[in-house]
């Protein structure tokens, strides 16, 4: 039985829109399209094909990576790590309070925004730091996308 | 590699100038992050400014072309590097760079990084419905060209 609340041109749009792989449809969407898809697969054939050829194309446009000194370039304008005499706070804060889980996410941001240099330039994240400031994320799942080298989750 | 590196070179089609726009968006988190507040999610933040830099770029790019030296807006590639490229790759992002810069904003943020639909059209500063609109306009437009040029 399909959701009355989605219609079968709803369902085309979403086709032409977003592509053929229901995974990149609207969350809200998904489910009830997906079913859909099962009910009345005759209906949606044509267009899942032709959007499976235009995503296939779009696929195979590749971007260059970047130079590898671009990672050195943008931690160079990151604020100043600087020693402390005492207390150190990291870099990245876990809920407010240093922890072994925030220098382990510092270690995880620096290393994957300077996962394209070279090791030898890397800078060591564990070390503790003076910021004055945190991060607003606080767990490995909320890491921004834009601090990861693969694709986006 | 960073995901703000890809949205501008997608968007610009020209690397330097792509790591130009992902230093100076990591520069700009960088001196916001002391003063954020939450009104959205940072990784949004982030490709808005991506983006708004970009438009800055292309917009520049076309008032030079357009005013100073019109007679270099020739876009064809060298054509030594023209055959050592994969030719129907080149052909395929070529119509994508043909689209308007905001279809290709639309299509680079949803298709070809996998915003939802909500992230993309904040990052963009446009309703969902217009998000929907120029990504539908975006497919339409390549499908209809590379059905000719490439697809089967």
């Amino acid at each position: 039985m399909t959701d009355l609340s989605l219609t079968h041109d709803r369902v085309l749009d979403l086709i032409a829109i977003y592509g053929a792989d229901p995974e990149v449809w609207p969350e809200a969407e998904r489910a009830a399209a997906r079913r859909h898809l099962s009910v009345s697969p005759e209906v949606f054939a044509d267009a899942l094909a032709e959007a499976h050829a235009l995503d296939a194309c779009l696929a195979r446009v590749p971007v260059p990576e970047p130079d590898p000194s671009l990672a050195n370039r943008i931690m160079a304008t990151a604020p100043k790590m600087r020693r402390r005499q005492a207390a150190p706070v990291y870099l990245f804060r876990w809920s407010g309070r240093r922890s072994d889980i925030g220098a382990a996410l510092a270690a995880l941001a620096v290393g994957l925004v300077a996962g394209y240099a070279t090791a030898s330039e890397a800078v060591d994240p564990l070390i503790p730091v003076e910021t004055g400031w945190s991060v607003p994320w606080e767990t490995s799942d909320e890491l921004p996308f834009w601090l990861k080298e693969g694709d986006m989750e | 590699m960073p995901v703000i590196y890809r949205i501008s070179f997608r968007v610009l089609r020209d690397k330097a100038e792509a790591e130009d726009i992902t230093q100076e968006t990591f520069l700009r988190a960088w001196k916001m992050l002391p003063d954020w507040e939450p009104r959205a999610k940072f990784s949004t933040w982030a490709c808005g400014v991506a983006l708004n830099l970009c438009r800055d770029r292309l917009r520049r790019k076309k008032a030079i072309l357009v005013d100073v030296l019109p007679e270099c807006a020739d876009p064809a590639p060298h054509p030594e590097a023209q055959l050592a490229m994969n030719q129907t790759v080149e052909r395929i992002a070529g119509h994508i760079a043909a689209l308007p810069p905001r279809q290709r904003e639309a299509l680079t943020l949803c298709a070809f990084e996998g915003l939802g639909n909500k992230e993309a059209a904040v990052a963009m500063s446009i309703s969902v419905h217009a998000l929907e609109g120029l990504l539908g306009r975006a497919r339409r437009s390549l499908k209809a060209v590379l059905q000719k040029d490439i697809m089967p």
